[in-house]
């Protein structure tokens, strides 16, 4: 069957954007979570996301832990240590900054500040190398398709989770009582208050949330990969700043379709493409969608009277 | 929540007035319903002051709402009406002192939304309703507090009732109201919380002649179901229109105090709060209030 080999090529391009995408998604879910809710831009989300890889590491390297145990206990590592920048830094620069703007630029520095610490903690601990969970933890098995390509077991669990949460989120904060506080929250935390919301619990579980979902997202990474380092986690944040830019701040379908659009855009141009600009792709779709649609491709809806 | 409790002690201040019965005046209602405490009032202010930095906003302001009835306190712009609200909810950023109970409990120095679960809600000046949020879900919003949905349900259906407006526009974005349609939003929120004490800070204000009539029906009917109503004005004819007893604020204090058909007739009342003198209301708002406090009977 002449050809064949191309289009077995092509579908494992395809397979490998999507998986990424499904990385990508789980990522960037949590950090628009954050920016969308409470103006709150964690520059620590790639922190967290390569320290939930770090620990699913340490759990499993002696056979502590087995695989699902460890992505638990890593998840809740990773909202804990949002939950901490959270309580520790995040709560007093709300409550001290009555302009909003300089509440946020006040909170991008303290999450700085909170990525270098995260990030060094685990340099030491890996001695600064890359690291991975060993291989027993998860029997990877590989099914073959058409020609070359070929799935794993783990590729598919990635895109199912991924699917699962962004559904799971955007039905989380459409739908529930507690979904609607946090939208409440976002808009006027003052009020919410006043119609009996828990505003610093609203803000801690928010926060949680947006850290558990780096976790998840880092830990299947790690697993999948079996090697990772501090510095992934700086490329996937500013490529998942890209994908909050082109889908829309705080739209979790804008932000799910953006993800695969941009795993998409970059598998391409490494597989046939001039592969230096893979990096310059997240930045052309931002350009591109700041001159046509700058409010983002899913933009909520007008709200306010003129 | 920087709140130092001075004082502490309900004893008796400075009290121009302290009626027993519940639904005193015009305005008879249920009264009394639900009260933790037999015979005490629905919400008793003992000494209250709010100071933000050094600036004194209210300062030991003493008052009290009867079980069922509706309270107006009156006051100029800046006379410390919204901080008196503000700090007896739990919504004020200062430092808050004095004493307040709701039927007989202490609840000064809650976070506001512990004083929501305790049974009052305040509605805020300018609404605020959350403009993003379609109009049903702010007034689920209001019932956050309550887990069954049953209940909730129930409590839409009343609220709807009351507010059929709110029914016809429930997947509008709130934002999309009209400023009176906002307004009654903002009352219905509030009785989504099944409160037995509602303030009301303005509900008034920036309205059409003929929405403010609507506003002041629509306080009626919350009050007709038996909650007891704070309500802040500084459009003093229309509060007094529904209100039995007034206060008036003056920069932080108490000025005068009497049933409304006394605040009513009242001459410095008239011309410093109701503007019935154009130029009598201009003079004294350059003389400042010192003159209300002489001339109080």
């Amino acid at each position: 069957m002449p050809g064949a080999p191309a289009a077995g090529e092509m579908l494992q391009q395809l397979i490998n954007a999507i998986v990424f995408g499904s990385v990508l998604t789980l990522f960037a879910l949590g950090l628009s979570l954050a920016w969308g809710t409470l103006d709150v831009l964690n520059l620590a989300h790639g922190a967290v996301f390569i320290f939930a890889g770090y620990l699913t590491y340490e759990l499993t390297r002696q056979g502590a832990l087995s695989f699902v145990p460890a992505l638990i206990v890593s998840m809740v590592g990773a909202g804990a240590a949002t939950v901490a920048l959270e309580v520790l830094a995040f709560r007093f620069i709300r409550t001290r900054f009555a302009n909003k703007r300089q509440a946020e630029l006040s909170m991008l520095v303290a999450s700085i500040g909170g990525a270098i610490i995260i990030d060094q903690v685990v340099s030491n601990e890996t001695g600064a190398t890359t690291f991975g969970p060993p291989s027993s933890i998860f029997k990877v098995r590989e099914y073959h398709l058409t020609g070359s390509a070929g799935i794993t077991n783990i590729q598919i669990l990635i895109v199912v989770v991924a699917v699962l949460a962004a559904v799971g989120l955007d039905q989380w904060v459409r739908r529930s009582r507690q979904g609607r506080a946090v939208r409440a929250v976002a808009y006027d935390p003052v009020t919410s208050g006043l119609l009996g919301v828990n505003v610093s619990f609203v803000a801690i579980s928010t926060m949680f949330v947006a850290g558990a979902l780096a976790g998840l997202a880092g830990v299947l990474l790690a697993v999948n990969l079996r090697a990772e380092e501090v510095a992934v986690g700086q490329d996937y944040l500013l490529t998942a700043f890209a994908i909050l830019i082109v889908g829309g701040v705080g739209s979790v379908r804008g932000a799910v379709l953006a993800a695969y659009l941009i795993a998409i855009a970059e598998t391409a141009v490494v597989a046939y493409g001039p592969t230096q600009w893979r990096d310059g792709i997240a930045f052309l779709l931002i350009l591109l969608v700041l001159l046509v649609r700058p409010q983002g491709l899913f933009a909520k809806a007008q709200f306010q009277r003129a | 929540m920087s709140s130092d409790r001075a004082g502490g002690q309900p004893g008796p201040g400075g009290q121009p007035w302290r009626g027993g019965q519940p639904g005193l005046g015009e305005q008879p209602g249920p009264g009394g319903q639900g009260a933790s405490r037999e015979g005490a009032p629905a919400l008793k202010i003992d000494r209250l002051s709010v100071r933000y930095g050094h600036i004194t906003a209210v300062a030991s302001v003493s008052l009290e709402l009867p079980a069922g009835a509706i309270v107006a306190v009156l006051g100029a712009n800046g006379a410390g009406k919204s901080s008196t609200l503000g700090a007896v909810a739990g919504s004020v950023k200062a430092h808050v002192s004095g004493d307040v109970r709701l039927f007989g409990e202490r609840v000064g120095g809650r976070p506001s939304h512990r004083i929501v679960a305790r049974g009052m809600v305040l509605v805020p000046e300018g609404r605020r309703v959350i403009a993003p949020l379609s109009v049903e879900e702010n007034l689920l919003l209001g019932a956050y507090r309550q887990r069954s949905h049953k209940q909730v349900r129930a409590k839409l259906g009343e609220v709807h009732e009351l507010f059929p407006v709110l029914r016809e526009r429930r997947g509008s974005p709130a934002g999309l109201l009209s400023g009176g349609e906002q307004q009654m939003l903002a009352f219905g929120r509030a009785l989504m919380a099944d409160p037995r004490v509602i303030l009301m800070d303005e509900p008034s204000m920036g309205l059409a002649p003929a929405m403010v009539d609507r506003v002041i029906d629509a306080v009626r009917a919350i009050n007709a179901l038996g909650k007891s109503v704070l309500l802040v004005e500084q459009n003093a004819v229309a509060a007094l229109r529904v209100a039995s007893y007034a206060y008036v604020l003056d920069r932080g204090r108490i000025a005068s105090s009497g049933s409304a058909q006394t605040m009513r007739s009242d001459p410095v009342v008239a011309e410093v709060f109701l503007g019935l003198h154009e130029s009598a209301s201009r003079a004294s708002a350059e003389q400042g209030p010192g003159r209300s406090e002489a001339a109080r009977s």
